[in-house]
């Protein structure tokens, strides 16, 4: 069992460092080039869905990654905002689906998360901010 | 980024990671150059693309409508495995046309 916990500003310029150090943290275990693209995209998927939806781009607020990786190789990742949350979260969740067409969404980005995981579990109601849950079984990438 | 006007054909060549921060300083310049030359095919190169999300498909879903708007054809050109990948989710390809220069260079050889 490992694990780390990583709370950062909800700004649009530390997507990148979630996302890269969300990858390095797996490191050690050795991933293909291909697992490993595929959790990142997962974690800026999730981490955008914070920043643009949770906190509707305002820049403020906080936002909480949490990854663990059990004994058997199963990796749970966490993403967690205080933002205004999601009234319908399976209308949010369907593929291209977006509440800001405006912004040139493209509302594939749970689409995408569920296609790299193995299972996505959102927890979300309107004004009680969002908590992503994301499982995959790294032991076929090691 | 780079923009290349040659015989009536627009190549943009991006480069890295095509994040939301990318895109976003990006998108302003893309759409100004696009309806400044009108090209009748605009290209976009993926070569050099190592990383893109949600964010790009929007992107691109947004330059296709914006140059079918005055009849131009968006083409994608040299999409690396993984932003295939990634594209292909959303079913991009069943409307936008992807060429590959080392497909090419291989039916010429």
């Amino acid at each position: 069992m490992n694990s780390m916990t990583l709370t950062f500003d909800a700004k649009i310029e530390n997507e990148v460092f979630a996302r890269t150090s969300g990858v390095a943290f797996l490191m050690p275990l050795n991933l293909s080039t291909e697992a490993m693209m595929e959790i990142k995209t997962v974690l800026a998927e999730a981490i955008v869905n914070a920043i643009l939806h949770g906190y509707q781009n305002r820049q403020e607020g906080k936002i909480t990654l949490s990854m663990s990786i059990s004994d058997e190789k199963e990796l749970t990742l966490i993403v967690e905002d205080d933002g205004v949350g999601m009234e319908d979260v399976l209308l949010a969740m369907t593929p291209m689906y977006t509440s800001c067409k405006e912004q040139e969404r493209s509302g594939m980005g749970f689409t995408i998360m569920e296609t790299f995981l193995d299972s996505l579990e959102v927890q979300s109601a309107a004004g009680e901010g969002c908590r992503i849950i994301g499982k995959k079984q790294l032991k076929q990438y090691g | 980024m780079r923009s290349i006007v040659s015989r009536n054909v627009h190549t943009f060549e991006f480069s890295g990671e095509l994040d939301n921060l990318r895109i976003t300083n990006l998108k302003n310049v893309v759409i100004q150059l696009i309806d400044q030359y009108k090209c009748p095919v605009v290209q976009f190169d993926f070569k050099d693309v190592t990383f893109i999300d949600s964010t790009g498909i929007g992107f691109v879903l947004a330059r296709y409508n914006q140059i079918q708007a005055y009849q131009g054809e968006l083409v994608l050109k040299n999409v690396t495995p993984f932003v295939r990948k990634i594209l292909a989710i959303s079913g991009i390809f069943q409307i936008i046309k992807v060429e590959n220069d080392e497909i090419r260079k291989g039916v010429l050889r």
